[in-house]
Formats: structure tokens, C-alpha cells, sequence
């Protein structure tokens, strides 16, 4: 048992109340040997090296007033060697200290520090890769920031053009024009002759419309190209979400509070249309860890597409009453969020597009907003999705928050 | 034999010696090549360590024989091109540990050497 004990490649020692070694195996004078040499210590006595490498560890076993026990199990101590220089000599040990006797402990330790500092790289590359994306994310975000500011001011220009086309054209002009050659037409007709007063009222006939033409065609550019530009701002303030949320701290939400807070930012907007909204949600704590500014977007994003459904089943002259209905279940491990309508609903083909980008059943859509949504719901370990009856038979969004 | 453990013709003296003959100095040698294979195992060592001459020839000494020299103190000081230090050290002779004094000696002919002394 001894030769088996001496050659366990783990250190182990017995010493005294004093620290006085009385047995130790192979493995333990290979590595503290080098430690009581630096430390010019004689290497019988595991107290006075202790004092030095590891005093918590001496002072747990001083301090034991236990007949027997453990008294220190797994313990990581780094050992940090004085007077040395370079990664090799920091070492890490592993210490377990027994009390078998009222007269003697057993040390029973191990050298870790290989296992020790691949942790460490291990560590300080997640640190590194983390750093590096933050950078990454901050010149994104800076990128984006610019772009955004060039699409506003190239979206004022637009706006300045259109204002000044609509208050500058000559239409005006040419129209009272045309008026003054209509009310002097007689005199007109006495000094040049008839033929050419009406070749002229003609030709300012003709200016005026081909100036409203020119005029319609510049404006319905400058709209298509307004849309445009929304259309940038809106993608831009989405991955500019995205960046700014990346390593945004998640705080504890309630559902329910989260709910009527979108309720209420549309409440008006409901009124308005005439829409009935209900939400049912249990008494119980609704407590998720999330983002609440994203979880909002989404929120307010699938009533809105609720309330648009409705409010388009008007338009086809539909009677019959606006419903949204929003329910919240809790499981035990999930939240569930429903939002229901009666709106004009949607056909298989086109509810497996919903979550396509660039995918819209609206006219003035983007097929951003659900893209978005889901986007949102999965970076919070959940899911979404929409299901139809069918056209005119409304439609259900579910969120699944799993806890 | 007249040679002590601090001599400092010893390194010579072992190179040209027999393990014979090392049988009969008053304090424990192990010979070794330059992988750390036991070549030579003196009397004085085998009662030193409570390892038989049998046991130890053939065997490396750093993994097999003393594991409890394989360390940057004794075993990596062997890669230096030259070797000739002392140094206060422990023997644990099964589990009982022993206060000795090493003389670390690399020879010229091929050949290292440990020397042993109780402390």
C-alpha cells in the first residue's frame, strides 16, 4: 500500500500539529522541493512554506478545532513565486486538507497549473474576441450614425425642392397670363387680329398643361423618392438597434406592464378607428428578462399590423365590429402572448412569406417590420408566429417567451 | 578510498571509473546517459534510497526510479552543456522523507551522474 501510496501521481503528505512532515510520496517533494529550495526553507516542515505560498490554507487548518474532518476540499491557490519573472513561475495548486487524527493532517495536493493557465488564455481570448467585436460594433455604429445623418439631410434637400417647386412654378404665372389675354381678348383682337389672339390664348393653354404635367411628374419623383428614404431610415434605425442593443444589459419585464404600455401609445390611434381592444392577462407574475426598448418595437409593431388588418376589412366595406384581443398565459416555464383580430387575415401562400425580408401585403410596407420582430424574439430565446384561417377570417400572433 | 563527495576531481574520476569501484566510495552514485537511463547504481545509493540495484539499472531514473527528482530543480538542470552543483534535497524512502545533499554532475564521456548524501 505504501509503494502504491509513493508513487500516486498526486502529492500527499502527513505532518504533525506543527507541520513537521512524517510521510510524503514522490510526487510531493518533486513539486514543492523547487518551492522550499526559493524559499530557502529546509523542506520539513510544510507550515513554513505554506506561510508563505498559500497562508489561506494554513490559517483554515490552524484554526480547525474538530477531533477530525475535512477541512479544506478543492482549494485553487495560486502560487506566486517572489523574485520571479514570466508566466512558468506562477503556478497553480489544488490543496484538500484532512484531519484523520487528533495528532496529524494529510495534505493531499496537485499542480494545476497547466489546466490553470489554459483558463486563463481561454479567458483572456473570450476577453479579446469580446473587445474586438465591441470595436466592430462601435464602428458599425458610428458607420450607421453617418449614414443616418446623410440620409436626413439628403431627405431635407428633397423636402426643399418639393416646397420650392410648389410655391416657384410659372403655372401661376402663365394662369393669369392666360386670364388677362381671356378678359382683353377684344382689344387684343383689334391689335394683332383674331387669329393670333387665339394662336396665343391656345399656346398659354398649352404651357399651362404641359407645365402641370412636368410639374405632376417632378412631384410624384420626389414622393417615390421620400418613400425612398424612409425606407433607408427605417432600415438604418433597426441595425442601428441591433449594434446599440448588442450588449445591452437584460432587465426583468413584466409582460403584462409591457402590454398595455403599447396599448397605450395606441390607444388613440384605436379610438379612432373605432377598434374594440381586450387583454386578458392572469394576476400572476409575468416576469421575463429581456430588452424592453426591442420587446416594445415588437409589440407595437404586431398591433399596429392588427389594427391595419381591421381597419383594411373596413375599406372592403365589411361590417361588422373591429376587434383585437391580446392574451397572456404563463406556464411554468414560458410566457405566451396572443394577439387576435378580425381583420382581413391572409392565405397559406402568403403567411409562409410573413417573416421574408422585403415581404409586404401592404402598400406603403417595407417587409421589414415582422422580419424585425422575429429577429427581436430569438435573441430572447424565443419564438414568434402568425396563423390565418384564411382571407377575411382575421389572424393570431403568438409569442413564446421561454423561461 | 580517499575521494569525499566534494572533490573536485570527482567528475573525472567517475568518468574513467568502473561501477565497481563506485560500489566502495562512502556515499550513493547513480550513473546515468544523457536520456536519464540508469547505467550504474552504487551500494551506498541502494541503501540511501531503498531502491535495489536490479531495480534501477535499465530504468530511467527521473520517471521510474526517483520521480520525486523529475523536476526543474534536479532533472531539467541536466540540459545544461555542463553540470557540476550541490544542492540540499529530500529522499523519501517509500513515504519516509529523507534530508540528503545531491551533487549534480554532467560527465564528458556520454555520462551524467547524481551523488548522494544524507543531509
Amino acid at each position: 500500500m505504501l509503494s502504491i501510496i509513493y508513487q500516486i501521481p498526486i502529492g500527499l503528505i502527513e505532518a504533525d500539529m506543527e507541520g513537521s512532515i512524517v510521510a510524503m510520496n514522490a510526487k510531493s517533494v518533486q513539486m514543492l522541493m523547487p518551492l522550499f529550495h526559493i524559499y530557502k526553507l529546509q523542506g520539513n516542515n510544510i507550515n513554513r512554506l505554506l506561510e508563505i505560498i498559500a497562508p489561506a490554507v494554513l490559517a483554515a487548518v490552524q484554526q480547525y478545532s474538530m477531533p477530525n474532518g475535512n477541512i479544506i476540499k478543492q482549494l485553487r491557490q495560486e502560487v506566486l513565486l517572489s523574485g520571479s519573472s514570466g508566466p512558468v513561475n506562477n503556478l497553480c495548486f489544488l490543496f484538500t486538507v484532512d484531519k484523520l487524527n487528533p495528532d496529524s493532517f494529510t495534505y493531499v495536493f496537485d499542480d494545476v497549473t497547466e489546466l490553470y493557465n489554459k483558463e486563463k488564455q481561454l479567458n483572456q481570448m473570450i476577453q479579446d474576441n469580446a473587445i474586438e467585436q465591441l470595436s466592430k460594433f462601435e464602428i458599425a455604429s458610428g458607420l450607421l450614425h453617418d449614414i443616418g445623418n446623410a440620409v436626413v439631410s439628403f431627405g431635407a434637400y428633397i423636402t426643399k425642392i418639393k416646397r420650392s417647386i410648389e410655391q416657384k412654378n410659372d403655372i401661376n404665372t402663365l394662369e393669369s397670363l392666360k386670364g388677362f389675354v381671356e378678359k382683353n381678348q377684344e382689344a387684343l383682337f383689334g391689335a394683332i387680329g383674331e387669329k393670333k389672339s387665339r394662336a396665343i390664348a391656345d399656346l398659354l393653354s398649352g404651357l399651362i398643361a404641359n407645365q402641370k404635367n412636368v410639374f405632376l411628374e417632378v412631384k410624384d419623383s420626389i414622393t417615390d423618392q421620400m418613400k425612398v428614404i424612409s425606407h433607408i431610415q427605417e432600415i438604418l434605425n433597426i441595425q442601428r438597434q441591433y449594434v446599440k442593443g448588442h450588449y445591452k444589459e437584460r432587465a426583468t419585464i413584466n409582460v403584462r406592464d409591457l402590454i398595455n404600455d403599447a396599448v397605450s401609445m395606441l390607444s388613440a390611434s384605436f379610438e379612432k378607428k373605432g377598434i374594440v381592444f381586450s387583454l386578458h392577462a392572469p394576476s400572476a407574475l409575468l416576469h421575463i428578462k429581456g430588452d424592453r426598448t426591442k420587446l416594445m418595437q415588437v409589440f407595437l409593431n404586431l398591433l399596429k399590423n392588427a389594427s391595419d388588418s381591421v381597419t383594411l376589412m373596413e375599406n372592403e366595406a365589411t361590417l361588422k365590429l373591429k376587434e383585437i384581443n391580446v392574451v397572456v398565459t404563463k406556464e411554468p416555464e414560458s410566457v405566451t402572448v396572443t394577439i387576435q383580430d378580425n381583420g382581413r387575415g391572409f392565405d397559406r401562400e402568403t403567411g409562409e412569406k410573413l417573416f421574408t425580408r422585403g415581404f409586404t401585403t401592404k402598400t406603403e410596407g417595407t417587409g421589414l417590420g415582422l422580419v424585425n420582430c422575429k429577429r427581436i424574439i430569438e435573441s430572447h430565446s424565443g419564438q414568434i408566429w402568425l396563423t390565418s384561417e384564411g382571407p377575411g377570417k382575421g389572424a393570431t400572433s403568438t409569442v413564446i417567451f421561454n423561461l | 578510498m580517499n575521494l569525499t563527495f566534494d572533490d573536485p576531481s570527482l567528475p573525472q574520476w567517475l568518468d574513467t571509473h568502473s561501477a565497481e569501484a563506485y560500489d566502495e566510495l562512502p556515499f550513493g552514485v547513480v550513473k546515468m546517459n544523457y536520456d536519464g537511463m540508469v547505467t550504474a547504481y552504487g551500494k551506498a545509493q541502494s541503501n540511501l534510497s531503498g531502491v535495489a540495484k536490479e531495480n534501477a539499472e535499465g530504468k530511467n531514473f527521473f520517471s521510474q526510479v526517483a520521480p520525486c527528482t523529475n523536476n526543474f530543480m534536479v532533472a531539467e538542470k541536466y540540459n545544461a552543456d555542463s553540470l557540476d552543483e550541490t544542492m540540499p534535497y529530500i529522499f523519501t524512502y517509500i513515504t519516509k522523507p529523507t534530508p540528503v545533499v545531491l551533487r549534480l554532475i554532467k560527465g564528458n564521456n556520454g555520462s551524467q551522474y547524481l551523488l548522494a548524501k544524507n543531509a
